[in-house]
């Protein structure tokens, strides 16, 4: 894996030979993120390599304070960007709710090992963060996840802080509605 | 509860960071055309851009302050006329002159005793009519002559003085000039009495000026005298460019201005000034600082301004009061401070509007003529250089500090840059 400020340098310098290298390097970690956001994995991959463009773009921008943490600091920039183009999407979708299930095939197929069950666990509570109406799923994973305050979210969605709090507030309620449910429904199987 | 909340949220965390998603195979060149066409963005940020012009202006500012000062007090004149007054200094001077063999020594020893009375009795006379001052030099004659200035003969005879090769020599002071005086030898001093001329040395002559300086009414004199008396109406034009921003958001391009400028000087310094410019100012803002009273109810319902440029033209009718910092010989380092009232005669707007989550541009063009009295504060520091007898010319970097909004969105616009003048009294 060649060093990454090479990678960032080549990119800078628009060659596309360190640009390839540099998305097929995050693309597995960007998707990801913004797989959280968007309910359908087709748009998503869109919506990174929307995503992925935007970063090329600015790259030049990107100064670090610190040399040594160069790739933590380049992967907290890149993650502020997908985020932004996955609100920028859902804001353009209206905030209109997706209906239909998550096919199979976008899961990895864990091995029958210990991790498993955990991978699992950690598959079904995605899902359940996707089917949160898009408001309540991007107030949720902008708060929780990402670590954003309220007045941050307010600014990036457009919306009240009062908003951004009510919205959180709902989106706990109805996951913890649906743990309940999940739970019940493994107590039942066993 | 709020265990039980954050146990969850921790859980999610981990659940986000892990959860097994498939990412499927590289689709590089979906998106390598994108990169094609997609521009780079420079990396110096609006913000550094506004520092560095800010930074700029403050230096250009700096720069003509100090230049000021250095030109206005560059050791010079004064320190050897102060020189020249120490105690002591006349006595050895004089003696060293009584040594001296030059021309006319003992014709100016008997003249000394006789002219003596009458040099400080008329010497003011003398001094305050206009006169020539002649200064022979060992390799030839210099001959000045000054009319019509009582304060620039007694300037130049100070300043004639600061050569000490010529404080032992005759100092000729005519009423009426002599030309093609080639050799103090050949002045005849009956000829010269006639002509009411008195010989006395640079040092007496110095003295006598060092004496009447001392007074308060001379020092005053002196004072007026440094400042020329100028006194009336004069016209100007000027142009520059100029650079606007909104709340500190960053200057963008720069505006052109031009106009015409009256103003009535009533003494050597202070001068009131008004004019008529035409003022182009462009500015950026995000839509934060818009306010939408005015056009918000002719947008449709929902909809948001994100950001903005905006090109404006208007009409500037600055009044100010001026004063003269400093002067020497022809130049002048100003300071002015007064207001500027607007007429806006267009308004172009290039809007980023939101929608129902969608992004749209939009342009407004506005031709209303809104007019806004004492729309600024304006401060400027300049320097202004004569040209022949009424003419100046004038550099002025300035400010113009907003007092009100202005334009369909009611913006603060801070001005800043640069104007050169032309200036004549009509008389």
């Amino acid at each position: 894996m060649q060093d990454i400020r090479h990678i960032i340098k080549g990119c800078v310098a628009r060659d596309h030979k360190y640009q390839k290298i540099f998305y097929e390097q995050y693309r597995g970690y960007a998707l990801k993120i913004v797989f959280r956001y968007i309910y359908r994995y087709e748009k998503a991959v869109d919506i990174a390599n929307d995503g992925f463009v935007k970063i090329f773009a600015n790259i030049s921008k990107f100064k670090p304070d610190n040399e040594e943490d160069i790739e933590k600091i380049m992967m907290g920039w890149m993650k502020r960007i997908m985020i932004n183009v996955s609100i920028d999407e859902l804001r353009k979708s209206n905030m209109l709710p997706e209906i239909g299930g998550i096919p199979e095939h976008v899961w990895e197929i864990a091995d029958s090992s210990q991790d498993a069950d955990q991978l699992l666990l950690y598959k079904d509570l995605i899902i359940l963060i996707k089917e949160l109406p898009p408001a309540y799923r991007a107030v949720f994973n902008l708060y929780i996840i990402d670590g954003y305050t309220h007045s941050e979210i307010a600014d990036l969605m457009n919306i009240a802080i009062g908003t951004s709090k009510s919205n959180l507030s709902k989106a706990r309620l109805l996951l913890q509605k649906s743990l309940k449910k999940m739970e019940d429904g493994k107590l039942c199987r066993i | 509860m709020q265990d039980i909340e954050q146990n969850m949220d921790e859980l999610f965390r981990k659940a986000a960071e892990n959860y097994p998603l498939k990412t499927g195979e590289s689709n590089w060149d979906d998106i390598a055309p994108a990169l094609l066409n997609s521009p780079v963005i420079p990396a110096e940020s609006t913000k550094k851009r506004s520092i560095k012009k800010k930074a700029g202006l403050l230096l250009l500012l700096l720069s003509l302050s100090l230049a000021g000062w250095i030109v206005f007090n560059f050791p010079g004149n004064k320190k050897e006329i102060t020189r020249l007054n120490k105690p002591g200094d006349e006595k050895n001077m004089t003696n060293s002159f009584n040594k001296t063999s030059i021309p006319f020594t003992k014709q100016n020893i008997e003249k000394k005793s006789a002219t003596t009375e009458r040099a400080h009795s008329t010497t003011q006379d003398q001094q305050l009519e206009n006169g020539s001052i002649l200064l022979p030099m060992k390799s030839g004659h210099r001959k000045i002559q000054y009319s019509g200035n009582k304060n620039r003969s007694r300037d130049n005879a100070q300043f004639l003085f600061k050569d000490r090769l010529f404080q032992n020599m005759p100092v000729t002071v005519f009423k009426n000039p002599i030309n093609d005086i080639a050799n103090p030898k050949q002045i005849d001093p009956a000829h010269a009495i006639s002509n009411q001329v008195i010989f006395k040395t640079a040092i007496e002559a110095n003295d006598i000026n060092a004496q009447k300086e001392t007074t308060t009414e001379n020092l005053t004199e002196k004072k007026k005298n440094l400042m020329p008396e100028k006194q009336g109406i004069y016209l100007g034009v000027a142009s520059g460019l100029s650079f606007a921003e909104v709340k500190n958001q960053g200057f963008k391009k720069p505006g052109l201005n031009i106009g015409v400028i009256a103003g009535y000087q009533f003494n050597g310094r202070s001068s009131i000034e008004a004019g008529l410019f035409f003022a182009q100012k462009k500015y950026f803002t995000r839509g934060r600082y818009f306010n939408m009273d005015k056009i918000g109810s002719s947008m449709p319902a929902g909809m948001e301004v994100v950001s903005l440029e905006s090109t404006s033209c208007v009409f500037e009718i600055p009044t100010r009061f001026k004063y003269n910092l400093l002067h020497k010989n022809k130049a002048d380092l100003f300071s002015s401070a007064g207001i500027t009232s607007y007429i806006l005669a267009s308004e172009k707007n290039n809007y980023l509007m939101l929608h129902n989550g969608t992004k749209q541009n939009m342009t407004g063009l506005y031709k209303n003529g809104s007019k806004y009295f004492a729309a600024t504060l304006d401060i400027s520091l300049g320097y202004e250089h004569t040209i022949g007898k009424s003419s100046h010319l004038r550099i002025e970097p300035y400010l113009q500090i907003p007092l009100k909004g202005i334009g369909v969105g009611s913006l603060p616009v801070l001005s800043s840059g640069l104007r050169i003048g032309l200036t004549k009294f009509t008389r």
